[in-house]
């Protein structure tokens, strides 16, 4: 009996010692499975907290990537990849729904522009839009190219006829609205013009938000969509559904995204 | 355990150890033959990452040169340089797209370095990618995609201003040079943070793939490690097996002799011992039964020596059964000389059946069982020639080994006599504690009532006269004579004259000579009337000779003993006449004025209504009284400018706006409001007050004068727009057409069309500058102006328009003005580009022209700039200065053909001084040398 056992381990440890020399390193993480969300800056946060939430049932592996709207929905226009995009600005998932590369929508709640100033206001300023053509004021406010906030705030600023005098005044243009409002924190500016709901973000600290007193600043429908292009369809499904149940719905009304 | 009798067992053993050892040998060759090839493949594996690192090395480079070519491409002056960092932008872009391609999905990068100046003599690298992880995306290169979409989309935008700058400067157009400026700078504030954004993506990719080639060396070195590692213990594991299968047969062997060793022992020792320790046993028991006797004899003395104390006491002594009640001792004081053993203790001491209960005679026993302690207790017990006996009992239980009351030890002592002085002694105590408490309680009654009729006089007395010092009115006792007899402290305050002092003077003295005869009428009046108070309005004079108008109330107290006088309250009504002599004058005001007012209550309800009102809206006072003003409000108006109206005026604060109402003829009309709310001196609203005035007529003729000028603005533009154009465009390509291959007579007729083009061009932009102005002449914008800017602007306008004719063009701004002041640097731009532009027209070759900017002055609020153009061209002869603001007028009328243009420069730059109001002035000044415009 105890010679068998002796041959048997035998045999293991010269089949042990044949094993493939070809092995990519690193390759455990390969038979995962993954799903690449866009989500805009201003919502990095939510969608971080519900990911997180999401990778627990151990369905899919969530890859996030952050930056201004327009820029994301140019990345899915250019790169015809990804499973999931989520933006501040709603009218984005719907050009991409039109254009045919978003095949399902659904509505999260809103948001709406408002100043942020540094804590405890010291300039004194209030909800005038003379404040972003003050030449003695510092201002900022995002590129209509990559940032959904700086598309919304160009829509606004021309039909209150001032954009030519603000674009003179601001010192210069952010790329997103996680830029602006480090613009503030850093003292780098005096007055940036960014979502509301960024306020309850751990970057806006020594920052506070003064509501802007103009019928041209309306609210916008924050919004999600599936993305056609998706090779995990089933898994970014069920990630949407989850980020807009009542569940996902708490989360994005923690950081300030109302319903 | 091996029986070492069976020689199979050896075979057997030997046979297993030549299989470790060929196990061992082959293992030791396999592990060799993997690690070589393992390691191969990873230094491959390796290579590819510092191939993939290379890659993103080279679009860091790459980015940076974009952004180089992007900021030459803004600077760029000529369409050869723009076209030239155009094409490098877009070649560098579709390098970083095939980069992208190539790290995306694995392929080959020929990278291609120039050694010498020959197109041909490159040195080529190549750097081979495979991807090898399954993911189908890398979001960094996702994210460099899009941000190289944008980056194509910046460099269109640029490229149109660009244009439009480039031709500026050529056809000297300052106002598309101004416009392409801003158009460019705004684009360039945006391009710092793109880059950044960019460049810090690539970074991050760049940074991710050394990791990787950090994280592959790590792993390498870890796998070399291992091999090393799996080598050693090999041959370590098997060693270290052929050691124990040595040692475990020595072990074998030493075992079985140790154990036949210890048995043989053990039996020896059992053997001998048994016969000693049998005798030590037997002595060890009787030496236990000497102690005992020996310790029996001690108790029973002890015994006797004990009961002799007892009998010895003077009070009884027991021990009694806890269970029966039985004494089963008792002292010779307690047996009396008779025999109580075996009788229950309540019989002997109560000569009862039962033993003792209730509260007040508790068996001693029972509480003792109770409380499993000591207990004391006062008994009266029944003597035999029936008298009643007090005895303290105390009792002591006594417990067996397991803790149980088994029985009790009790001691009687008789207490009757110490009861006795006892119950004396408390009743003398509690007779004496009343009689002094009886005592106390009067003395304490009478010295309260006494306390507090005191406090009460006082508190009275005090009110009173604090009553009388604090008022303001002022009262004075005066007697039958017209002495004052009393006069307050208020005296001092409202007249000037101290009460003391006042005291036995007439109070006619201080009544105003024309009011005394009035007022010792009155006073008669007052002593007739009895005791009824009459009221009347006097003049006083004070200290120090003026007047004032009181109230005075008087009653005469002549029969009253205590006051025995009249009395007189007199107050300062001085104020009072002259706000009610106010108040007049405003409603004077209010009737005559030429807008309507209306006041209403707080609610609302009008309560005053003027005759301007009733004019503007046909609705009589009388009938608006007691009605609301939305009797008036046009039945199409917007309910929210009512909420705010009234939420506005509500919180206090003024509302400002336009209604549209009809009147009570139902025409429609509208009306200029402000509406404010009227406050008490507490701050709270008591009314509202409305000021309108009809602007009806008003806004039908502003309305007629804005179409008009919309009209004629739309007119311009569209024209401008259409002439323009094709002007642009003739001028755009005949540069065009110049660069092709043209023989002598096609340059010299290309050189007209130009030349004619630029001057209609001229013409044109003026003639629409000044219908501009002349149309939109109130309209100075109020915007940020940077001089410096301002200033480079004009100059790159027309410093080479100047260079061109061989001028001479310097330009000089005060350093001292601030970099940011508040004006109109489109009109401020356009006056001073007309004054260039006519210095480069009328200056010839050799000339010279300055453009001086300075600071003349400076206040809080405002700066006053000189822009100076200075030439040393033809001049202007003093008779021609009054006209030279004039459409269509040149300082030299013959000069309109040598020098070309309309004759417009110098009134449109009048024009826009002249709107502008006081902000801006003109001036000429003339020297010997050379002729200034002074702006």
């Amino acid at each position: 009996m105890k010679f068998i056992r002796l041959i048997v381990i035998f045999a293991v440890f010269l089949s042990a010692c044949g094993c493939n020399p070809e092995k990519p390193p690193f390759s455990s993480g390969n038979n995962k499975r993954y799903i690449l969300v866009y989500s805009s800056a201003a919502l990095s946060n939510p969608v971080i907290e519900l990911a997180s939430e999401y990778e627990k049932n151990g369905e899919c592996a969530v890859d996030i990537l952050t930056g201004g709207s327009a820029h994301q929905m140019r990345a899915i226009q250019v790169n015809k990849k990804g499973d999931v995009i989520f933006a501040t600005v709603g009218d984005y998932v719907d050009i991409l729904k039109t254009q045919g590369m978003v095949s399902e929508t659904y509505e999260l709640g809103s948001d709406r522009l408002a100043y942020f100033v540094a804590y405890g206001n010291p300039l004194k300023i209030d909800g005038k839009l003379d404040w972003l053509t003050n030449d003695r004021i510092r201002g900022i406010i995002g590129s209509a190219l990559t940032s959904g906030a700086g598309e919304e705030t160009h829509r606004a600023l021309q039909k209150a006829g001032v954009l030519k005098n603000v674009f003179e005044n601001v010192t210069s243009l952010a790329s997103d609205s996680k830029q602006l409002l480090k613009a503030v924190a850093d003292n780098n500016a005096d007055i940036a013009v960014d979502w509301i709901s960024l306020k309850y973000n751990p970057q806006s600290e020594g920052t506070q938000t003064v509501e802007i007193d103009s019928p041209y600043f309306r609210e916008v429908k924050v919004k999600a969509g599936l993305i056609t292009f998706s090779q995990e369809q089933d898994c970014a499904k069920n990630f949407l559904e989850f980020a807009a149940s009542e569940k996902g719905r708490q989360v994005f009304l923690k950081y300030g995204i109302e319903k | 355990m091996i029986n070492l009798y069976k020689p199979k067992r050896y075979f057997l053993l030997f046979a297993v150890f030549l299989l470790f050892l060929l196990t061992g040998f082959s293992a030791l060759f396999a592990v060799h033959r993997y690690e070589r090839s393992r390691m191969m493949y990873l230094k491959s594996c390796m290579d590819n990452y510092k191939n993939k690192a290379d890659i993103y090395r080279f679009i860091r480079i790459r980015i940076s040169e974009v952004s180089n070519y992007l900021h030459l491409y803004i600077e760029s002056e000529k369409f050869s340089d723009m076209s030239k960092y155009e094409s490098r932008i877009f070649d560098d872009i579709n390098n970083l797209s095939d980069e992208l391609r190539i790290l995306d999905n694995g392929g080959l990068l020929v990278e291609k370095l120039p050694v010498s100046s020959s197109e041909f003599d490159k040195y080529t690298f190549d750097y081979s990618y495979k991807k090898t992880d399954n993911k189908p995306y890398n979001m960094q290169i996702i994210d460099m995609r899009a941000k190289l979409e944008e980056l194509r989309l910046i460099v269109r935008s640029y490229r149109s201003h660009l244009i439009n700058r480039v031709s500026a400067d050529k056809t000297s157009d300052f106002m598309l040079a101004l416009s392409s400026d801003q158009e460019i700078r705004v684009r360039t504030k945006e391009v710092d943070n793109f880059f950044t954004s960019f460049q810090m993506i690539s970074n991050d990719a760049y940074i991710s793939s050394l990791s990787e080639i950090k994280l592959l060396s790590d792993y390498i070195v870890s796998q070399g490690k291992k091999f090393d590692a799996i080598n050693f213990y090999i041959s370590v594991i098997f060693g270290l097996l052929l050691f124990f299968f040595g040692v475990w047969l020595a072990y074998i062997i030493w075992n079985v002799l140790s154990e036949a060793s210890k048995a043989k022992k053990e039996y020896d020792d059992l053997f001998l011992n048994f016969d000693t320790r049998l005798k030590s046993r037997t002595t060890e028991l009787f030496s236990r039964l000497d102690d005992i006797i020996a310790s029996e004899s001690s108790y029973k003395d002890k015994y006797e020596y004990l009961s002799k104390i007892l009998d010895a006491m003077d009070c009884a002594f027991y021990v009694i059964d806890a269970d029966t009640y039985e004494i089963v001792y008792a002292n010779r004081f307690a047996s009396d000389g008779g025999n109580i053993i075996n009788m229950t203790c309540h019989a002997v001491t109560h000569q009862m059946l039962l033993p003792c209960s209730g509260t007040e005679h508790p068996c001693p026993l029972q509480m003792v069982k109770e409380k499993r302690a000591s207990f004391v207790v006062e008994h009266l017990h029944k003597q035999p020639d029936g008298t009643d006996r007090y005895y303290e009992i105390r009792a002591y239980p006594i417990f067996d080994h397991n803790g149980n009351v088994v029985q009790m030890i009790e001691m009687s002592v008789d207490i009757s006599d110490w009861k006795k002085t006892e119950r004396f002694l408390i009743l003398q105590q509690s007779s004496l504690e009343e009689q002094v408490a009886d005592y106390s309680r009067i003395a304490s009654e009478e010295s309260k009532l006494r306390h507090s009729a005191e406090t009460m006089l006082e508190d009275s007395e005090r009110r009173f006269r604090q009553l009388i010092e604090n008022i303001t009115d002022i009262i004075i006792v005066m007697d039958g004579n017209g002495r004052i007899k009393y006069a307050s402290p208020s005296m001092d305050i409202v007249i000037g004259f101290s009460s003391e002092h006042i005291k036995g003077k007439f109070f006619e003295d201080i009544v105003f000579l024309t009011d005394r005869q009035e007022f010792s009428a009155w006073i008669q009046k007052v002593i007739s009337g009895g005791t009824e108070p009459l009221s009347g309005e006097f003049k006083l004079i004070k200290r120090g000779g003026e007047t004032i108008t009181s109230e005075i109330v008087a009653i005469d107290m002549c029969d009253n003993p205590v006051i025995n006088g009249i009395i007189l309250n007199i107050r300062d009504i001085t104020a009072r006449k002259a706000a009610e002599s106010e108040i007049g004058k405003l409603a004077l005001v209010m009737e005559q004025s030429p807008v309507s007012i209306l006041i209403t209550d707080r609610d609302g309800v009008v309560e005053y209504a003027n005759p301007m009102f009733e004019k503007v809206t046909g609705y009589s006072e009388t009938e608006v009284l007691g009605k609301k003003p939305s009797i008036l409000k046009w039945d199409d108006s917007n309910p929210q400018l009512f909420t705010e109206l009234w939420q506005t005026i509500t919180s206090g604060k003024i509302w400002q706006g336009i209604f549209t109402n009809k009147k009570k003829n139902g025409e429609k009309y509208i009306e200029s409001a402000v509406i404010a709310p009227i406050k008490n001196v507490t701050g709270e609203i008591i009314s509202f007050v409305a000021i309108k005035e009809d602007i009806t007529e008003l806004l039908q003729a502003r309305k007629r004068a804005e179409d008009a000028n919309i009209a004629k603005s739309r007119f311009i533009a569209n024209i401008s727009h259409e002439i323009r154009t094709p002007l642009n465009s003739i001028i755009g390509f005949s540069d065009v057409l110049k660069t092709t291959e043209l023989d002598d007579k096609q340059k010299n007729y290309l050189s007209t069309v130009r030349s004619s083009a630029e001057t209609l061009l001229d013409i044109f932009n003026g003639i629409m500058e000044l219908a501009d102005i002349d149309s939109d002449g109130s309209s100075i914008d109020s915007q940020t102006v940077n001089i410096d800017v301002l200033a480079d602007t004009v100059n790159r306008v027309h410093r080479k328009s100047a260079e061109n004719k061989n001028i001479a063009f310097l330009s000089c701004v005060d350093a001292n003005i601030p970099k940011k002041l508040k004006g109109d640097s489109f009109r401020v731009g356009q006056a001073v580009s007309n004054l260039l532009s006519n210095a480069v027209k009328f200056t010839q070759a050799d000339g010279q022209i300055e453009l001086n900017i300075r600071k003349k002055a400076e206040t809080n609020s405002t700066v006053s700039v000189e822009f100076e153009v200075k030439d040393n061209g033809v001049g202007i002869s003093p008779e021609k200065l009054p006209v030279i603001f004039d459409s269509f007028e040149q300082g030299d009328g013959t000069s309109t053909r040598r020098f070309g243009g309309a004759g417009l420069g110098l009134s449109i730059a009048k024009n826009i001084l002249k709107n502008s109001g006081r902000r801006y002035r003109f001036r000429v000044k003339r020297d010997t040398e050379a002729v200034s415009l002074l702006l």
